[in-house]
């Protein structure tokens, strides 16, 4: 299996963010939760916060507002009405 | 008969009304261009949605939330899309013929409320015996996602408290720069999904009532969004069809115009001819 997945970062306006990254923490509704490639299948709502992702030894924040995130073994998508990068 | 100068002060106006045709259709191109990419943009997130709704709303009972229920009653809430400004062909008509022929179908008009957007749609509406229950302009600029949020949490709120018992949605579609239709779609309550084959099997949190019942909202502002999206995007196309149209009659215009204003100089240049050499020969005589 794969090392990385990709992160994507969905608002109505645009495609905000599509990379392959390493490794990922989101703040959940019940909890922030991190993401490494193969994690189970999960859906949960967000609350907003940060989104925070590592690629290679970069590690970026994103800051975003409330939303979904849908965890799939190879692709977390992240739907939120904004963001912003820091 | 009209003068010389007459035909020419003509053919000047004309002119003018072709500059002005040509600059909005040269507008109207731009702005269609915009919103076009901003409906490529919201695609994503829209189908995203749809995704997640589908595989949440197959799996609870139709009654799990208000907004997926059918109710009992005929009291029905329209919301009618148009645009702020005119000088866009049928486009306007258009949508409203599509809202009085809704309203004509279900026979008792006083179980109708309408929710507008747009100028034009006002302008209309506000001389029929209709219950006008909300009523906004789309404002300048491209459509914002939080108008969408606005109109939807207001309809979403007023149909929790049972004000309407369904409710639906005139808007027209965007299918290509020289094609738009209306469409009537129903927005509430939400129709549940086909059964969807379903491949992965998720876990929720905090649970899939939960999530459903905050996503159920979103789904309609998102639709709403989409809805003025395209209908924005059809309002660009429609002005730039009718104002292309117009410059082609200015054009045709101004042809027939120079054609007479020519015919015309010339009668006069033979006339005054004729009568320099009929003086001339007078004085020979």
């Amino acid at each position: 299996m794969a090392d990385t997945f990709l992160l994507e970062i969905v608002t109505p306006g645009r495609l905000f963010f599509a990379e392959q990254v390493d490794e990922m923490t989101a703040p959940g509704s019940e909890g922030e939760f991190g993401v490494l490639a193969g994690h189970t299948p999960f859906l949960t709502s967000l609350k907003p916060g940060s989104c925070i992702y590592k690629k290679g030894t970069d590690t970026k924040r994103i800051v975003i507002g409330p939303g979904y995130a849908e965890v799939g073994l190879e692709k977390v998508t992240i739907l939120t009405e904004s963001v912003s990068e820091e | 008969m009209p003068s010389l100068r007459d035909i020419k002060r003509r053919i000047k106006s004309v002119k003018n009304t072709q500059q002005i045709t040509k600059a909005m259709k040269m507008v109207a191109a731009a702005k269609l261009k915009r919103a076009h990419d901003d409906i490529v943009a919201a695609r994503p997130y829209t189908q995203k949605m749809l995704d997640i709704i589908n595989s949440l709303a197959s799996r609870v009972r139709p009654d799990a939330h208000p907004l997926l229920s059918k109710r009992e009653g005929s009291r029905v809430e329209l919301l009618i899309l148009t645009s702020d400004r005119g000088l866009c062909g049928g486009f306007n008509s258009n949508l409203i013929r599509t809202a009085e022929g809704f309203i004509r179908k279900s026979g008792n008009s006083s179980n109708i409320t309408l929710n507008l957007v747009g100028k034009k749609g006002k302008d209309y509406f506000k001389r029929r015996d209709l219950t006008i229950r909300q009523e906004r302009p789309v404002g300048s600029g491209r459509p914002k996602y939080a108008a969408a949020a606005e109109i939807g949490k207001e309809i979403v709120d007023s149909y929790i408290k049972e004000s309407f018992d369904e409710t639906y949605l005139i808007y027209s579609e965007f299918k290509s720069a020289l094609s738009q239709q209306p469409v009537l779609q129903r927005l509430l309550p939400i129709e549940p999904p086909a059964e969807v084959e379903e491949t992965t099997e998720y876990i929720y949190e905090p649970s899939q009532e939960a999530i459903l019942a905050d996503i159920l909202p979103k789904y309609i502002e998102m639709q709403i969004f989409k809805a003025l999206l395209e209908t924005s995007a059809s309002e660009h196309g429609a002005r730039m069809a009718a104002m292309d149209s117009a410059t082609k009659n200015a054009k045709e215009m101004i042809e027939g115009l120079t054609l007479r204003y020519n015919r015309l100089r010339q009668a006069a240049i033979t006339k005054e001819l004729m009568e320099i050499i009929g003086g001339a020969e007078a004085l020979k005589g």
